[in-house]
């Protein structure tokens, strides 16, 4: 099969059923990346319950090399930011300050009752009077390791709050100027489950949060955990670090975008959505969403997925991304991709030929967002369809997922095109910006190609075929984007792109 | 008042019989968590002889949530602002429920004798008293004078 040798970290291109049904559709693939040697960054995702026993093993270790107990060797890690060996061999060399500056009190760690585990039950209840509450007569006396008691009622309330309200995982006993922690058996013992929970899971945040490898999926719900060893620094100019979670979220370990954003770094990101952020809501962003009918002037908006454009109004056809007329424009028009760089004897101020320039690529940039929203919505639409067909036919209900595949692969074509343009926006014009741009109009006919066929009617006796020509038309698919990619990644490596603006700063 | 948490019925009892020197706080019979509070300036300090008023507030959360005291007289001081909000750790991120309104007074107190202009809510008279501090305990002093002679 073909995910081992491709320059995606993990098998990002399988496709379920495809590689198992289509051994034909090995071959043109295979060659296409005989050679392939893209970088690729090493990483490695955990799921909550791995990282849980990540950090677990982290305070064990601790705790057996100081010969303290387990929550307090969370505390002191705490303390130090999670950097265990920092921490131990500043213990090493002074154990006393360190646990005074982390308010341990000074009783030592054997003394009789430093876990309240045991509920202490006072004999005279009425000489007891919670400090909090002024209740004289408790159910429950809680007393931590620094030996200040309070109702444990109160002191619920009070380590509830702490980690429900304030978001803390390491806070201080209730006695105004005591420094010494709360530690987890206490927790345990106070808090409900889900709170316990809730404490866990900010643990989970501080330690990732200072581990300098490490980084939250940033998929919403999503709860792995991506320890990655590059990805940081000057690296970010070379390549683009994108890594995919435990739960198949593929985002980039630089930045933090929840999306893979290849071919461009990181820098020139972080740029354009600024700039794109800052450009929304205004007339230039409405421009790039609707457009005017060449012939007749109607107002209209993008409803399908290719950019084959048929005016409602007066039946005129054009392509809805660079609005030439379709029968002189057609399928295979890879003018329509490409940014003329004006004549440099032009009229047009530098600032007018830059909007316009920038309307040009954000405008590509937000068809391909548009266009994949649409893919999806039509293969919604013709899944009923295929399914209804596919009973009274002979295809496998394997084979009838064909529309869902087509859909996915093209997502990911249209995500890279869509940064693509983002890149070619930031490109110096010279020799590599064409052939950069050669590389893209190809990739950028293949999907529409695949786009258009997904808008054919599914009938009974030409789904097969229908199913045929997608299958074909995904391959090579496949094989444009690949190479794209490959083109790109190795092309950061050498430092063969200039940019228009420095990616050092 | 139905429902006063004991806590703060025994903190009232507290306060009526065995006042604070120089504070006072009195409950509103209407309202027994807001309280009319008067604070003597100490002696030594611009403020001194100067009787300021207060508000103070107990949130349905107190004791976990700090108590909201805002002062009502005019005060030249870099970490009370113009509305009378006075700018105290204890009042915010370093609160503890075992506080009770009595510290947080006598914090506020002790904030009237040393004016910390490094960590100001007015920030221009943070500046002044900076840049010329006898200058600015002067018109601290006026203020004093002006506003808050009893």
């Amino acid at each position: 099969m073909y995910d081992d040798s491709d320059g995606y970290p993990s098998d990002s291109y399988d496709s379920d059923g495809l590689d198992a049904n289509d051994s034909d559709f090995d071959e043109p693939i295979a060659q296409a990346k005989g050679k392939s040697k893209s970088p690729r960054v090493e990483y490695e995702s955990f799921s909550s319950a791995r990282l849980q026993q990540r950090v677990d093993d982290d305070i064990r270790t601790v705790a057996s090399i100081i010969g303290l107990e387990s929550p307090i060797a969370s505390i002191l890690l705490q303390h130090f930011r999670w950097n265990r060996d920092r921490l131990i061999e500043r213990f090493m060399d002074d154990s006393a300050t360190v646990l005074a500056d982390a308010g341990e009190p000074d009783v030592a760690p054997s003394s009789p009752n430093p876990r309240p585990s045991k509920r202490v039950r006072l004999d005279t209840p009425t000489e007891f009077m919670c400090a909090i509450c002024c209740d004289t007569d408790p159910a429950n006396v809680f007393r931590p390791r620094c030996g200040h008691e309070f109702c444990e009622a109160c002191w619920a309330t009070y380590v509830t709050s702490k980690i429900k309200e304030e978001g803390q995982c390491l806070f201080n006993c209730i006695q105004d100027g005591c420094k010494t922690a709360v530690d987890e058996p206490s927790i345990e013992k106070l808090v409900t489950s889900s709170v316990l929970q809730r404490y866990r899971d900010l643990l989970l945040q501080s330690y990732v949060g200072t581990h300098p490898n490490m980084r939250f999926c940033p998929h919403p719900g999503c709860t792995e955990t991506v320890l990655c060893s590059g990805g940081r620094g000057a690296s970010l100019q070379t390549e683009v670090p994108t890594v995919e979670c435990g739960a198949g979220h593929a985002f980039c370990f630089g930045c933090g975008l929840d999306s893979d954003h290849r071919p461009i770094v990181c820098k020139l990101v972080e740029v354009w959505l600024k700039s794109a952020r800052e450009d929304a809501g205004t007339s230039q962003w409405i421009k790039a969403n609707t457009r005017t009918c060449p012939n007749c002037k109607n107002s209209i908006e993008k409803a399908g997925g290719c950019n084959r454009i048929v005016c409602r109004n007066c039946n005129y056809q054009f392509c809805w991304l660079c609005m030439q007329k379709w029968e002189v424009h057609g399928y295979n028009n890879a003018v329509c991709s490409t940014w003329k760089e004006p004549e440099k004897d032009d009229a047009m101020t530098a600032a007018g030929q830059n909007l316009e320039k920038w309307l040009f690529y954000f405008d590509r940039f937000n068809n391909h967002e548009l266009s994949s929203r649409l893919d999806q919505e039509l293969v919604e639409r013709a899944e009923e369809k295929v399914t209804e067909v596919q009973k009274s036919s002979d295809l496998s209900w394997i084979e009838a997922t064909f529309m869902q595949t087509a859909v996915d692969e093209l997502t990911k074509c249209r995500r890279t095109l869509k940064w693509s343009y983002a890149m070619a926006y930031f490109l110096v014009a010279g020799n590599q910006k064409q052939i950069f741009e050669d590389i893209q109009a190809d990739l950028e006919k293949a999907v529409e190609d695949l786009s258009q066929l997904l808008e054919e009617q599914v009938e009974k006796d030409t789904i097969k075929s229908l199913r045929q020509r997608m299958m074909d038309k995904m391959v090579y698919v496949r094989m444009r984007h690949e190479i794209l990619q490959r083109d790109t990644a190795e092309g950061l490596a050498e430092g063969r792109w200039e940019f228009t603006i420095p990616l050092d700063d | 008042m139905a429902g006063l948490p004991k806590r703060i019925i025994k903190e009232t009892e507290r306060l009526v019989a065995d006042p604070a020197p120089g504070i006072t706080a009195l409950p509103h019979e209407d309202n027994l968590r807001y309280f009319d509070v008067t604070i003597q300036g100490p002696d030594g300090s611009p403020f001194a002889n100067g009787v300021f008023r207060a508000e103070l507030f107990l949130p349905e959360e107190y004791p976990m949530a700090p108590p909201k005291v805002r002062f009502l007289t005019k005060i030249y001081h870099p970490n009370i602002d113009k509305l009378g909000r006075i700018c105290l750790d204890i009042l915010k991120d370093k609160w503890s429920p075992a506080l009770q309104i009595r510290t947080v007074l006598l914090s506020i107190q002790a904030l009237l004798s040393s004016p910390n202009p490094d960590d100001p809510l007015a920030t221009d008279v943070a500046k002044h008293y900076k840049e010329n501090e006898k200058d600015a305990q002067r018109v601290s002093r006026e203020w004093t004078e002006k506003y808050a002679s009893a």
